[in-house]
């Protein structure tokens, strides 16, 4: 097929004057978005879908996809400056990126984290254009009882995220798990730790509990804390990463890409995973893996990346296949439909215009995400001087407001402030919250699977290991497990931070 | 005594007051604000949808906005709360889903009577129940599934959105008729129950029209029955139930539903809109696009079909063993 063409045909869409428009009004949308703690790219395009109905299926699409992947691009901001992730995929970015703000860094952390995300965008964009009939097969095959091997292997990147205490990694750990059993059982809709509370049935949403972990516990942190704002104020160095910070990230970010995009094909997985698994692959894979936790650039590198590629990965199975790998993408998959257009193996031939024109605006919106950012980081380093006393008051808004918008409960938002609370008191004690996250996020997951893998084999727990994929995984999660006994690597380990006390 | 005198005239006062705002709605004013139109499902699924197709052609129609306020949660617990503590002015109306107006009385507690408290204004669309298995599958048609299904009784397992989803209830139903016995696989949602037989993971799945549309056009899946009276257009070579002998029409409605005590006149006004909007060709073009079956089903006729299916629900539910949580 002769992609040179359609390409072209892709891009002469694109650049008529609406969808041009359109386009740099989804990437602006879902930069506020991404950038506001709370607001997520899944409420808005929710609240905006029904204004694109009056448009051509192509602008919409386009408006609704740069909402997306503009939200992944916003997020890391909050993250970086004041601790505060601005959607569950920064997350993890807080580890390092923080950490260099505070070293007067602002300003490389999110150089990087916008040309990290910009080469992640446009390398997934490549892999959209090129694999996505031959890789959507491959979602297909993952049945329960890979989803669980593969969460199996996920709960071992907890190993990497402690860097303080592993033991206080592990409550945290098992903490998420509890918490991510509240709810009605998926199996038998036994209520479980509801108290009584309908809207428990539901389980905790991952929105209030991260808003609630980083966002309200920093600002109740930073009511104590006075003087640390007065050492920042001198102290923002230069705006775009240097040279050696640019060569720490290389590999990092196309390693990001790489996975990153692989996860984001997986139904479920999603960006959040991606880059829980990139940070780990980091610090395992890096020379200096102390640096991790303490402003290691690498940090922010990889995980940003992941996190932007797995938007593109995620359009594979809902162009190709139909299926929606998660709540956006489920969204947009009525919008399609809405729009007549039918998403399957024959929606590129049917549609060419349709697919090839919002491949072509994804191409152009990672450019004006970039060129939207840049510009913006100076003003953004400007707002670490903005006074606390102004600041977090309207943080603690933002996160009021984007607990209720999430799901328009009120719940939701006493949910936030409980867990503002605790997070508070875990971080006197130093413990973390990221692992608490990551076990949350895999654990319901990982229960899930198992359940639905033993009623498929009818108990036998061979079902496991017998599939080559799910087979495959366990194994590397043995032997990742099993790495540290063995002598030679041992000696590699001592490198590790793992039993680092603080 | 100064204070006491205070607090009687304060909450005379009230009280007159929101006497009067009830008795300022008098039935040929109706309507003069927005209606709200709740659904017990996150914004952007199908019930917002639909709830949405009705408000974009109410305005041809009818002198105030519909707008679409999703209530998700507690089993539809949460959006079902909201109309009960809302007035009976006719200004807030639930679009029903039969997993909160039908089956969640059976399995979850709830702090009302759906009889005694709602009452139904009038049917605008369904979704059709199809079971379809994966293309690959040794069974050709329902009898084949039927035939392995007796001779292995619970073995074979079937794929649903939730233990307690709609097209659960109505596979649950189906088997009842059929007298054989399948093991349910349920998943987190719609989406991945479909993939999970698209796959060949698990090889029975039940889910509406839509969710298996994909995967039946694209070859992975390969659609048996779906539970109607009438052949659906999407599947005009699928048997229905009914020609193979079963009683299993059972779609999945949209209806909407107002508190019990709201006036029958205002009632009468806005089931007339809803039959005018069902009606629409645009509505009718929108929902015909989300794989939904859209129609009008009148109050009436609907509060005796909503009656006998909440009747074998209740026995099915029994019977499966979806028991209420404690």
């Amino acid at each position: 097929m002769d992609y040179y063409s359609l390409i072209l045909q892709g891009f002469s869409i694109v650049f008529q004057p609406t969808n041009l428009f359109l386009c740099f009004l989804g990437c602006l949308m879902g930069t506020l978005v991404g950038v506001l703690p709370g607001l997520g790219p899944t409420a808005a395009i929710a609240l905006l879908l029904p204004t694109t109905f009056h448009f051509a299926p192509v602008s919409a699409i386009i408006t609704l996809c740069g909402i997306y992947y503009g939200a992944m691009y916003g997020g890391s901001t909050t993250s970086i400056l004041v601790n505060i992730p601005g959607e569950a995929a920064s997350v993890i970015t807080t580890l390092d990126g923080y950490k260099m703000a505070q070293d007067g860094r602002a300003g490389p952390a999110l150089g990087i984290a916008a040309f990290g995300s910009y080469i992640a965008g446009t390398l997934s964009i490549v892999g959209l254009m090129f694999l996505a009939p031959l890789l959507a097969r491959g979602a297909l095959a993952f049945g329960p009882p890979e989803y669980f091997s593969l969460m199996c292997l996920g709960l071992t990147i907890l190993i990497y995220l402690a860097s303080g205490s592993m033991i206080k990694a592990l409550m945290m750990a098992a903490l998420g798990l509890i918490i991510g059993c509240i709810g009605a059982d998926m199996l038998t809709n036994v209520h479980r730790f509801t108290l009584g509370i309908p809207e428990l049935m539901d389980g905790v949403g991952l929105i209030p509990l991260v808003m609630g972990l980083f966002g309200i516990s920093e600002v109740l942190l930073n009511i104590e804390i006075q003087v640390k704002q007065e050492i920042l104020k001198g102290k923002i160095k230069n705006l775009l990463p240097n040279l050696q910070e640019w060569k720490d990230s290389t590999m990092p970010i196309l390693r990001g890409s790489l996975l990153g995009f692989l996860l984001g094909i997986l139904p479920g997985a999603g960006p959040a995973i991606a880059s829980f698994v990139s940070y780990a692959v980091e610090k395992r894979v890096s020379r200096h893996p102390k640096k991790f936790g303490q402003g290691a650039i690498e940090g922010v590198a990889g995980p940003e990346s992941a996190n932007n590629a797995a938007t593109g990965g995620s359009f594979i199975p809902l162009f190709s296949l139909g299926i929606p790998s998660n709540s956006v993408m489920a969204i947009l998959l009525g919008a399609l439909m809405i729009h007549g257009v039918v998403p399957g193996p024959n929606l590129v031939q049917q549609n060419p215009d349709l697919f090839w024109g919002v491949v072509a605006s994804m191409y152009l919106g990672n450019i004006m995400l970039l060129v939207l950012n840049l510009p913006l980081i100076g003003l953004w380093v400007k707002l670490l001087k903005v006074p606390y006393a102004i600041l977090f008051p309207l943080i603690l808004l933002f996160c009021l407001i984007g607990a209720y918008t999430a799901s328009n409960k009120i719940v939701d938002v006493y949910l936030m402030i409980f867990f503002g609370l605790m997070g508070y008191l875990l971080r006197k004690y130093r413990y973390e919250a990221a692992p608490l996250i990551l076990a949350f996020v895999l654990g319901p997951m990982l229960e899930d699977a198992m359940r639905q893998s033993l009623i498929i084999s009818e108990g036998s727990p061979k079902i496991f290991f017998t599939r080559p994929i799910s087979g495959t995984i366990l194994v590397v999660t043995i032997l990742l497990l099993l790495s540290p006994l063995l002598p030679k690597i041992q000696k590699k380990r001592q490198v590790l931070p793992l039993d680092k006390e603080n | 005594m100064k204070e006491i005198i205070k607090i009687l005239v304060l909450s005379l006062s009230l009280l007159e007051f929101s006497a009067g705002s009830l008795a300022a709605e008098e039935p040929d004013k109706y309507p003069s604000r927005p209606v709200t139109l709740t659904g017990a499902f996150a914004a952007g699924g199908s019930t917002d949808l639909t709830c949405r197709a009705v408000g974009s052609v109410a305005p041809k129609y009818f002198s105030q906005p519909i707008v679409s306020m999703p209530k998700p949660g507690g089993a539809g617990l949460v959006a079902l709360q909201n109309l009960i503590s809302s007035k009976p002015d006719g200004y807030t109306y639930h679009l029903g889903r039969p997993s909160e107006m039908s089956i969640a009385p059976f399995i979850e507690k709830m702090p009302f009577g759906m009889e005694k408290d709602f009452i139904p204004v009038g049917q605008v669309a369904q979704d059709r129940i199809v079971f379809s298995v994966h293309a690959q599958s040794p069974w050709k048609t329902i009898d084949d599934l039927i035939a392995a299904a007796r001779k292995e009784p619970d073995k074979i397992k079937f794929a649903c959105s939730s233990p307690t989803a709609t097209t659960r209830l109505g596979l649950e139903k189906f088997c009842h008729e059929a007298g054989i016995k399948l093991a349910v696989v349920p998943f987190k949602g719609a989406a991945p129950a479909a993939i999970a037989v698209a796959g060949g993971h698990v090889p029975v799945l039940t889910s509406t029209v839509s969710e298996a549309l994909t995967h039946a056009q694209r070859g992975d899946l390969r659609v048996l029955l779906t539970c109607a009276d009438q052949r659906v257009k999407e599947y005009p070579d699928v048997p229905t139930a009914k020609e193979k002998g079963f009683d299993v029409n059972f779609g999945i409605w949209c209806t909407v539903f107002a508190r019990k005590d709201t006036p029958p006149a205002i009632l009468s006004k806005f089931e007339d809109l809803l039959k005018k909007a069902a009606e629409d060709k645009e509505f009718v073009a929108t929902m015909t696009k989300l794989g939904s079956e859209p129609g009008f089903v009148s109050a009436r006729e609907f509060a005796g079909y909503w009656a006998k299916e909440r009747k074998w629900i209740g026995e099915i539910v029994r019977q499966v063993g979806l028991s209420k949580s404690p």
